[in-house]
């Protein structure tokens, strides 16, 4: 379990690292990409309703995303768990994925 | 078993609150940001410098179509060019002296203090590895080796300040078109775009005008290149006319930068 969170932090941190430097200049249809709300959408979207990792990747993404932008301490962990909640909601109520076990 | 949940939502409720009131403090988010700057720093200026061949290889890819209709073009103007290049030899070497000179008249303008982006962050600004230990302070002018303003000291660090580009939503200050003789707000639109704005309506811009700061508000020293008008938004219902700016600097943002300690 530790260690599983201990992996998702370190890829986040890249993830955040490659956003702010590696792909800095690239944009998709005149914005620049935001990996960690894209990865966070994704993995609420794919998670198990009943697991908290989504969760657990919405603070820390959010976290690096406050650290290495010009907003106040809590903006983006703030965002991205609400995104992570309102996906799990819609994902326990309405979505069913054949294979991803719900409970 | 449900007071339980409400208890125990209450108790999660107040643990963030308490925690984002905390690492809000000035001393502690500083020292927070400072901390993962010192060892990000070296790998974001290592993947920056190849976030940039990238950029460049792709933008190679995007354009082979017109690859045979531009090599034919070369060819002629090769032939062209070769015949300047004796006449230009000259002229290098008045452009390399003119090249050594522009640093030193850059510091008679101006105090300044030399700085290299650290890594370009999430809206528009950038980091730079100058902070209080060298002397940076909160509302510095920031500005390239070509002398074009670049935005201003937005946070400063142990080690790293942020700088505000003129391009940010946050940004807003006085300008003007020397041309026209008119002045405007200049205020960013965010992702490299800025508009000017309350340019008295009879003023005669027109595309291309370059916009320079002022020295009113005292927020930068005047005359610095800002950019040079895109596109203008006329409104005869309105009293003022709005421009588009294309900035000076370059977006890439591969050179480094100057901040201005004293003007």
């Amino acid at each position: 379990m530790l260690k599983n969170i201990l992996i998702l932090i370190f890829g986040l941190y890249i993830l955040v690292l490659f956003q702010t430097s590696l792909f800095a200049d690239f944009r998709a249809f005149g914005f620049p990409p935001n990996f960690i709300l894209v990865f966070v959408i994704l993995f609420n979207f794919f998670e198990s309703p009943a697991k908290k990792f989504g969760l657990i990747s919405a603070i820390f993404g959010g976290f690096f995303l406050d650290v290495f932008s010009a907003s106040f301490f809590g903006f983006h962990i703030l965002f991205l768990l609400v995104c992570a909640v309102f996906i799990k909601f819609i994902v326990r109520r309405y979505v069913r994925i054949p294979g991803i076990q719900k409970y | 078993m449900k007071r339980f949940s409400k208890i125990k939502l209450g108790a999660i409720g107040i643990l963030l609150i308490a925690f984002f009131v905390l690492v809000n403090l000035p001393g502690f988010s500083k020292g927070i940001r400072n901390f993962f700057y010192s060892f990000s720093s070296p790998i974001q200026r290592m993947l920056l410098g190849a976030g940039d061949n990238m950029s460049n290889f792709f933008a190679g890819i995007f354009s082979y179509g017109n690859l045979k209709k531009e090599n034919d073009n070369f060819k002629v103007q090769i032939l062209e060019k070769s015949a300047e290049i004796s006449g230009l030899q000259e002229l290098k070497k008045e452009n390399e002296a003119l090249k050594a000179g522009l640093v030193q008249n850059l510091q008679k303008d101006f105090k300044l203090i030399f700085a290299n982006i650290v890594s370009k962050g999430i809206g528009d600004f950038i980091l730079i590895n100058k902070g209080l230990n060298d002397g940076v302070k909160k509302d510095m002018p920031v500005i390239t080796e070509q002398k074009f303003l670049l935005g201003k000291i937005y946070e400063v660090y142990k080690n790293y300040s942020k700088v505000l580009l003129i391009t940010n939503k946050d940004s807003s200050f006085d300008a003007e078109i020397l041309s026209a003789e008119a002045t405007g707000v200049l205020k960013g639109k965010g992702n490299f775009n800025a508009v000017l704005d309350s340019v008295p309506q009879e003023a005669e811009i027109k595309t291309g005008d370059l916009v320079f700061t002022t020295s009113l508000g005292d927020v930068f020293p005047e005359g610095l290149l800002v950019g040079e008008i895109k596109s203008l938004n006329k409104n005869d219902v309105s009293s003022f006319q709005q421009a588009e700016i294309k900035p000076a600097f370059d977006k890439a943002l591969k050179s480094s930068v100057f901040i201005i300690s004293n003007f």
